[in-house]
């Protein structure tokens, strides 16, 4: 081997690297508290948590990606100060993310030179590299020209790819995030093989994953974080068991008041015209990006929560269900009239979309508040050509800031200007403001307070109250089982059935997401 | 406590009336107050500037340009830009005398198949191609800024038609009163686009879809249809600045409207109009298109060697443009 890899060349028996008092904070919230950790030689450290309690926050600051706001980091020469992502390669702590990065428009085997320096300075030149390079990837992906563009390639093989350029770095740490959410079933097996090289060079893998399964299948030691803290840890790899991590998962959750049973909204449907056809029916939808409904039926008054994890589905089928994306197979009825599959028509039937991400495609940030809120309403639901009055503008919107309470300094201020809270509550107003009959909410809660989220929820049971249907995701399971009437539970795209969240508790939808648990209805109350 | 209700949590209701309207920013009295500065001042140094005759002019000279950028506002407000305008100018023009002149069809019917022209070519080839086909705008208007100045050479052969026609001269080179029917025109136009923006569903649509077209599409608002609609009224624009061309040249050239698309690019940028889309408008344009007029004129006056214009005009795009960019950080 050359000159690379300096500081943690030498196995010292040790650790690689050690997280000490290591808190970091965002606006508002402590992603993660107070944490030490070390990460020892030919370990696998698995990392586990519910949604947002800091698993990829601590993850990017042990791989220099985000520095911490108290705490530090330490190798077995003192402190390390990470000042950019490149700093972390070099001592040999490489990441795979979530998503993989790779340049999309270069070959695969160039994708693994990438970021090596060679004897020509040229990695692309260097033909011993090359051919490196090549084998590797014949190896872990036999199906694939190495010549082919990383762009071209399925989403799981592009995952391979990433970890195998990842691979090539030899590192001394390597870290995953969510490594098998994009592989699929063939992930425990990939991931492992993986593994075992690094550990064969006396290097240690961390792990993040949702996926109790592979937790188990390939950690050495595990910690479970909850709210940022590290409450758990377990380093006989024996006793770990799939119902182990999902008591201490739910071990420390304590539910919110509003969750008990007795505060679950009791809703009265007002009766319908046409009772007889359900409001919103589905049947055997399906789409290229492998979304599988079989069946699905929501009627006024109902607030349908989807569960599932992160790259489950919850966000496919909302976005098909109005519209935005095409789906290949199935039929949408809105009270009986079948869709045509696009958001214009969806919304004269009477569907309201709010999307996930609200800064990607919620809000027009240059427009004013008035505006975010009345372009549904007064624009999208008019002719191409029509008259509108600043007037009418000004009465809705005022309408819909006093409704929503949207705090703006001014009604025409700037929608950029509010807070992420308040601009969430603009999506859900223009969404709102026409008063659909199917309200599609996407995370609606998503980066809102304590006390925004629950207006936002009492403005979904109003709706529902007033005969709307409401089909809706959140990663906070304690929303789901306090918003929601009927759950319906997703993994790998499917829709698998559904739930009375009355009869359901956190740990169950724990256990059924992550793959824990895999029959809905045989020992529901959960692992005994 | 006054007039205004407290929302619970902070932050007012506005309810007086002074806010009825949207606050005023000073930044929107900057580049207005450069266009006065540049008056006042180039009325002291140089007498002859603020003649009623060198104002006519100014402002004469400035009509058929504002009639091109007007159009221009729109395609840059919904995150295009249409860079084949020019060139439309000399098409339109060449079809005029080729088919007033050769053909010898009436002046009515020659205006609405230029203007037709126009408008098809900007709807349905620029519009419909950058949408449905999704082929960057730049790329496509950069096909048919070659395309257009080649047809027009073809049907006018590359050689110039003389036109005359007195309803054409009254209306590039008459006057109502002391005013010319060129500038009447031009406000006419002005107004009837500031209409459109501001009080028409199409308007608020063209805003919100350069904004986030994305957001624009979940809302309900059909995108594809309003860019479509974007480059057909900058392409039926464009077409009747061809017209007056013609009118005002006395003649169809090849070579008219040559570079009209980045003097109107410029002109819209200047007035604000933001290349990202979304936040702007036409009176911004037209102060763009007039301070850019403004300049020329000043710099003839002051006997600057008119090779020196396209520097002036070009430091003063990067630097109003630039000026703004810091402003919004």
């Amino acid at each position: 081997m050359s000159t690379s890899a300096p500081a943690l060349r030498d196995p010292a028996p040790g650790f690689l690297l050690a997280a000490r008092n290591l808190s970091v904070e965002y606006p508002g919230t402590l992603a993660v508290d107070d944490v030490d950790i070390e990460v020892r030689p030919g370990e696998v450290l698995a990392i586990v948590g519910a949604n947002g309690s800091g698993k990829t926050t601590l993850l990017t600051v042990l791989c220099g990606l985000r520095r911490p706001t108290r705490g530090s980091l330490e190798d077995t020469h003192g402190e390390v100060v990470f000042h950019s992502p490149s700093d972390a390669l070099r001592r040999g702590i490489t990441l795979v993310p979530q998503e993989p990065q790779l340049a999309v428009t270069l070959s695969c085997w160039e994708n693994l030179c990438l970021g090596h320096s060679s004897a020509y300075g040229m990695p692309l030149l260097d033909r011993k590299q090359r051919t490196t390079a090549r084998r590797a990837l014949r190896e872990a992906l036999p199906h694939v020209d190495p010549s082919s563009r990383a762009g071209a390639l399925r989403k799981s093989d592009r995952a391979i790819v990433a970890l195998v350029a990842a691979l090539a770095r030899r590192p001394r740490l390597l870290a995953l995030d969510e490594p098998t959410a994009v592989l699929g079933e063939q992930a425990v097996e990939v991931v492992s093989s993986a593994v075992a090289q690094v550990r064969a060079n006396g290097g240690a893998v961390v792990l993040v994953s949702h996926r109790l399964r592979d937790i188990v299948a390939l950690a050495t030691r595990v910690v479970v974080l909850v709210d940022g803290r590290l409450t758990f840890e377990n380093t006989h790899v024996g006793d770990l068991t799939v119902e182990a991590l999902v008591e201490q998962l739910t071990h420390a959750h304590v539910p919110p008041a509003s969750a008990d049973p007795a505060g679950r909204p009791r809703i009265a449907v007002p009766a319908r015209a046409r009772p007889d056809v359900p409001l919103l029916r589905v049947r055997d939808l399906a789409s290229v990006d492998g979304l599988r409904v079989d069946e699905l039926h929501v009627d006024s008054g109902d607030i349908v929560g989807l569960a599932g994890l992160s790259g489950s589905g919850r966000s496919r089928l909302l976005r098909a269900l109005a519209g935005a994306t095409k789906v290949s197979e199935g039929t949408i009825e809105v009270d009986g009239t079948r869709t045509r599959g696009d958001v214009r028509s969806g919304r004269r039937l009477g569907i309201a979309y709010v999307t996930e991400d609200r800064a990607a495609d919620g809000i027009f940030a240059p427009l004013t508040v008035v505006r975010n809120l009345t372009m549904s309403e007064l624009v999208a639901s008019k002719r191409l050509v029509s008259r509108t009055s600043r007037m009418r503008e000004r009465q809705l919107g005022r309408r819909l800031i006093e409704r929503f309470r949207i705090r703006t300094p001014h009604i025409y201020s700037l929608v950029t200007a509010l807070s992420g809270g308040n601009q969430q509550r603009v999506v859900l107003g223009r969404a709102l403001a026409g008063t659909p009959k199917i309200l599609l909410a996407d995370e609606p809660t998503q980066g809102v307070d304590i006390q925004g989220r629950a207006e936002i929820q009492e403005h979904m049971r109003e709706f529902a109250r007033s005969g709307g249907a409401i089909v809706m995701s959140s990663s906070d399971f304690d929303e789901l089982l306090g918003l929601c009437n009927r759950l319906v539970i997703m993994r790998d795209g499917v829709a698998l059935g559904e739930l009375d969240p009355a009869a359901t508790d956190y740990r169950t939808l724990i256990a059924l997401t992550s793959g824990a648990q895999m029959q809905l209805h045989d020992d529901e109350r959960g692992p005994a | 406590m006054s007039s205004a209700a407290k929302v619970p949590g902070g932050g007012v209701l506005p309810e007086s009336i002074r806010e009825q309207l949207p606050p005023i920013r000073i930044q929107q009295f900057a580049f207005p107050l450069a266009l006065l500065t540049m008056i006042v001042v180039g009325s002291i140094a140089y007498p002859q500037f603020h003649t009623t005759a060198n104002v006519r002019n100014v402002l004469t000279f400035a009509s058929i340009p504002l009639i091109v950028a007007l159009g221009q506002t729109v395609v840059v407000l919904a995150r295009g830009a249409d860079l084949s305008v020019g060139s439309m100018i000399a098409l339109s023009g060449a079809i005029l005398g080729e088919l007033f002149v050769i053909k010898h069809v009436s002046l009515a019917l020659t205006f609405v198949i230029c203007i037709g022209v126009g408008v098809l070519l900007g709807g349905m080839v620029n519009g419909l191609i950058v949408t449905k086909l999704r082929v960057s705008f730049i790329i496509v208007t950069l096909g048919t800024f070659s395309i257009f100045r080649s047809l027009a050479d073809v049907i006018i052969n590359g050689t110039s038609i003389s036109v005359y026609n007195p309803t054409l001269d009254w209306m590039t080179n008459g006057q109502i009163g002391s005013i010319p029917v060129l500038i009447v025109i031009a406000v006419v136009f002005y107004l009837v686009m500031l209409a459109v923006l501001r009080g028409t569903t199409f308007g608020r649509s063209v805003y919100a879809v350069g904004a986030n077209p994305e957001a624009a599409r979940l809302s309900g608002i059909p995108v594809h249809r309003i860019v479509i609609a974007g480059y057909a009224i900058c392409g039926g624009l464009a077409a009747f600045a061809g017209i007056l061309t013609v009118g005002q040249l006395g003649s169809a050239q090849p070579t008219a409207g040559v570079s009209a698309e980045l003097n109107s690019l410029a002109a819209v940028l200047l007035g604000g109009t933001r290349f990202s889309g979304g936040h702007g408008g036409v009176t911004g344009t037209v102060m763009g298109v007039l301070f850019l007029g403004t300049l020329t004129n000043l710099l003839l006056i002051a006997g600057v060697n008119s090779f020196w214009q396209g520097t002036a005009s070009g430091l003063v795009l990067i630097t109003a443009v630039a000026l703004d960019r810091t402003r919004r950080d």
